[in-house]
């Protein structure tokens, strides 16, 4: 699977031209949309940090990206049971929105993106406190998400996404194992 | 935003003539302005997303499972093993 010679991942500067960002086509509206017009002023705000693979043989194309921000679950109603030894709110990294270009997909290109998400996720928790990664999934992705070992936070419910998780230990287990 | 807070903020909306009549008779029947009416939607919406951006609420039987897998986490699934032990993108 080495066709993916050439490809780099880069961390997202706002200041600066991306061949093709306004062109990126993930065949995902929303996430076309939120490439071309919000991205930039996302990250400029510092609400998510954002993560650009791009092309080298191709002017560094911008072919796929990622943001990931901080979040939190809130399980003030259950802090009381537990008498204290969790917080009410549970701090978390969130995969906000990932996306592969289609003239680039079938390489395995998505998936990597994950991986390094989660590798981004372990080392901020060495320094922050995190519990683990959470994302919205919508349907398409949804057994996707099964299969790497997120759990559905809330019942899957026809079209709407599924807030999904997965437990830090879980991620970290896989990297020192 | 109260009633009182001073308006120093204009916007201005295009839209279809069909959309601003409907918009009309709604806020008519809310007994509202149109104004007041687009405002409290558009802020009542604002409220939501800004909310589901930075946290996630959970129903009480929702909150329990949760505090299953956070007490007790789960093994990585095979497919989790293969995608963590694949190549590394290559980051400059």
């Amino acid at each position: 699977m080495n066709d993916n010679e050439g490809i780099v991942l880069e961390l997202y500067n706002p200041d600066k031209t991306y061949t093709s960002q306004k062109r990126f086509d993930c065949e995902n509206k929303t996430i076309n949309k939120f490439v071309a017009s919000s991205l930039k002023k996302q990250v400029r705000q510092n609400l998510s940090q954002c993560f650009v693979l791009l092309d080298t043989n191709n002017e560094d194309r911008f072919i796929g990206f990622y943001t990931l921000s901080s979040f939190a679950i809130d399980v003030a109603d259950l802090t009381i049971l537990s008498g204290g030894s969790l917080p009410s709110r549970i701090p978390c990294s969130r995969l906000i929105m990932l996306g592969v270009d289609k003239e680039y997909k079938k390489r395995g290109l998505g998936k990597l993106l994950l991986k390094n998400a989660i590798q981004k996720t372990i080392k901020a928790a060495e320094q922050i406190g995190i519990y683990g990664l959470f994302l919205d999934a919508d349907e398409a992705a949804y057994s996707f998400y099964i299969e790497h070992g997120f759990i559905a936070l809330q019942e899957k419910t026809g079209q709407k996404p599924t807030p999904m998780f997965i437990h830090i230990d879980t991620l970290r287990g896989l990297v020192f194992k | 935003m109260s009633a009182l807070a001073l308006k120093d903020a204009r916007m201005e909306l295009k839209t279809t003539n069909d959309m601003k009549e409907m918009l009309k008779t709604a806020a008519m029947l809310a007994g509202q302005d149109l104004t007041s009416f687009v405002l409290a939607s558009a802020e009542e919406r604002a409220k939501s997303v800004l909310s589901d951006y930075q946290s996630l609420s959970l129903s009480n039987e929702e909150q329990a499972n949760f505090m299953n897998a956070l007490t007790s986490p789960a093994k990585p699934t095979k497919t989790m093993k293969e995608l963590m032990s694949a190549e590394n993108l290559v980051e400059r």
